[in-house]
């Protein structure tokens, strides 16, 4: 969690835990104050984590439609962006394309000369690109990292799991487990100050994939691009992403984004939380 | 404005936190019975509920104060406008200007015509690419329907002709057996541009294009798009020495097959599968 959710969560939640410690002032109705902390706590922390659930259920259920620009407006659902040009409606909706969060084959110091993957790229995309037979566009936002500091970064990881090595190993009875781990995560460290020095550069990597549906009608169009975001979870499964479809707020930010980018990295990490 | 960047933010956010934390002291403070000590108290959760949601939904304050028949307006005017040289796009932001400017990168190699060296090489430039600029861009790339709206009308002038042609023929009466081989000619060829034009109509032609966006802020609409033209040649110079090919600023049209929707599928293309598609239906 960031400083910014950290000081809202603390200074609202506050004010919940100062109503519940304060129960023995409303009598009778003590019961029914605590329930309503109780959900307020519930919906702050909803808020936080999964606000896409808690914002398009409300315009849903009071049929609320939003209009991001001229032309262009957002149904209750708050699942696509629609477009009337001469009685078409297009439709356009988005998906996360995460990568999942583990450690990548090229990381393990012994098969670092494993260039398997750097050549199934290009054919898997292919295959995918002639397996869609609808509109798609995979976008890729992208900041470098400062090298340096990255640097710094990862070599003060592995200083602090050498000390904690060495420790474990001034131990009487040392634990083989522990010191295989930790020299694993040192390997890990390693690989990538190597991959540094190779002239890599640490990147900041944003993806999601934007898809573009047609009907005759509001109904139909929204139909058609339900069908076309299933399908594309199922082609694009041999990258092994994370892939849910985006709404709510984040929808909004997406459709600003083709026009305007954030100018720093920090903007991007305030406007989108993950939906996966 | 479709960019809106408020402290606005924190100011409702501390109002609607003080609003809760004056209601909470009121609740326990107050020398009234305890039911209106309890709704005090519920009302106070409530503005800390709102408190919390200003975090994320601060853009939305206003303009939901505002609504009416059940429709939230965010912004009335066009999402974005072109600049004087056509070659960026201005979004107008509280008290900033932003200015994107687009390259398109003409990369035409299959996969299937690299050898694994080139593969590797491929995905390791693809690598290098992205981590060009500190500031955040966009590389992107995008499937999209193939307009063949010239061409399809192209055919169909050709197809008129041959159609008069035909009428003409087969009104004239008395006609010989030279006349009858050459109306059998032209029926051959109206059938033949029948053909072609339904073929081609009902047969969906994708192209696939890769482009760059990045994106600057300016006091004024100038200065934005000349940073953004700048950053756009240090990107398109990288990607030109990596990848071996040339890469333009895109202008106009091309600016718009990347933004619109409409272009990604062409409105006459589709209107005409569409047409096609309800006769079916509803036959």
């Amino acid at each position: 969690m960031d400083e910014e959710s950290i000081l809202y969560l603390a200074a609202t939640l506050a004010i919940v835990a100062m109503v519940i410690f304060s129960l023995g002032n409303y009598g009778p109705f003590a019961i029914l104050v605590a329930i309503m902390a109780i959900l307020a706590a519930a919906a702050i922390i909803i808020l936080n984590f999964a606000d896409f659930l808690i914002f398009p259920a409300f315009t849903y259920i009071l049929g609320i439609q939003t209009i991001p620009a001229k032309d262009y407006y957002i149904p209750k659902s708050q699942n696509c962006i629609i477009k009337n040009v001469n009685g078409l409606y297009y439709a356009t909706a988005y998906l996360t394309a995460n990568i999942y969060n583990y450690v990548f084959t090229a990381e393990r110091a012994e098969s670092s000369n494993d260039d398997s993957s750097l050549i199934a790229g290009p054919e898997k995309w292919e295959k995918i690109v002639m397996n869609t037979g609808f509109p798609f566009k995979f976008h890729l936002i992208s900041s470098a990292e400062d090298i340096q500091k990255y640097r710094e970064e990862i070599e003060g990881k592995r200083g602090l799991l050498e000390f904690q090595i060495s420790k474990e190993m001034q131990q009487s009875l040392p634990k083989q487990m522990v010191i295989d781990d930790l020299q694993r995560r040192i390997n890990i460290m390693q690989a990538r100050l190597d991959r540094l020095s190779t002239g890599e550069r640490p990147v900041n990597v944003l993806m999601y994939i934007e898809t573009v549906a047609v009907g005759v009608s509001e109904k139909e169009a929204m139909d058609n691009i339900s069908n076309q975001i299933n399908q594309l979870s199922t082609i694009f499964n041999s990258f092994d992403l994370s892939m849910t479809r985006i709404t709510g707020r984040e929808l909004y930010v997406l459709f600003r984004y083709n026009f305007a980018l954030p100018t720093s990295k920090e903007d991007i990490t305030k406007d989108i939380s993950t939906q996966s | 404005m479709l960019l809106p960047k408020f402290d606005f933010k924190t100011i409702a956010f501390v109002s609607l936190l003080g609003s809760s934390l004056i209601l909470f002291v009121l609740s326990i403070a107050l020398p009234t019975d305890s039911l209106s000590r309890s709704v005090i108290a519920i009302i106070a959760l409530i503005a800390d509920i709102l408190a919390f949601s200003v975090r994320f939904y601060s853009y939305l304050i206003i303009p939901m104060v505002r609504m009416s028949k059940r429709t939230i307006i965010l912004n009335q005017d066009e999402p974005y406008a072109f600049s004087v040289s056509n070659n960026a796009i201005i979004v107008r932001g509280q008290n900033m200007v932003y200015s994107s400017v687009f390259l398109r990168i003409p990369w035409y190699m299959s996969s299937t015509e690299m050898s694994d060296e080139e593969k590797i090489n491929f995905s390791s430039n693809f690598g290098k690419i992205i981590s060009l600029r500190k500031k955040p861009f966009m590389v992107s790339t995008q499937l999209q329907m193939v307009n063949k709206d010239i061409f399809l009308n192209k055919i169909r002038d050709k197809l008129n002709e041959a159609e008069d042609k035909y009428r003409t023929m087969s009104s004239e009466k008395n006609a010989g057996a030279e006349a009858m081989e050459k109306e059998k000619v032209v029926k051959g060829e109206l059938t033949m541009w029948h053909n072609l034009y339904d073929n081609i109509l009902k047969t969906q032609s994708n192209a696939l294009v890769s482009y760059v966006m990045t994106t600057e802020i300016g006091g004024t609409e100038e200065e934005a798009t000349n940073l953004a033209l700048q950053s756009a040649e240090e990107v398109s110079a990288g990607i030109s020495s990596l990848l071996g090919i040339p890469v333009a600023i895109a202008t106009g049209d091309e600016i718009r097959s990347f933004i619109e929707p409409e272009y990604m599928i062409p409105y006459s293309t589709i209107s005409e599968q569409l047409k096609e598609k309800a006769v079916e239906t509803g036959a």
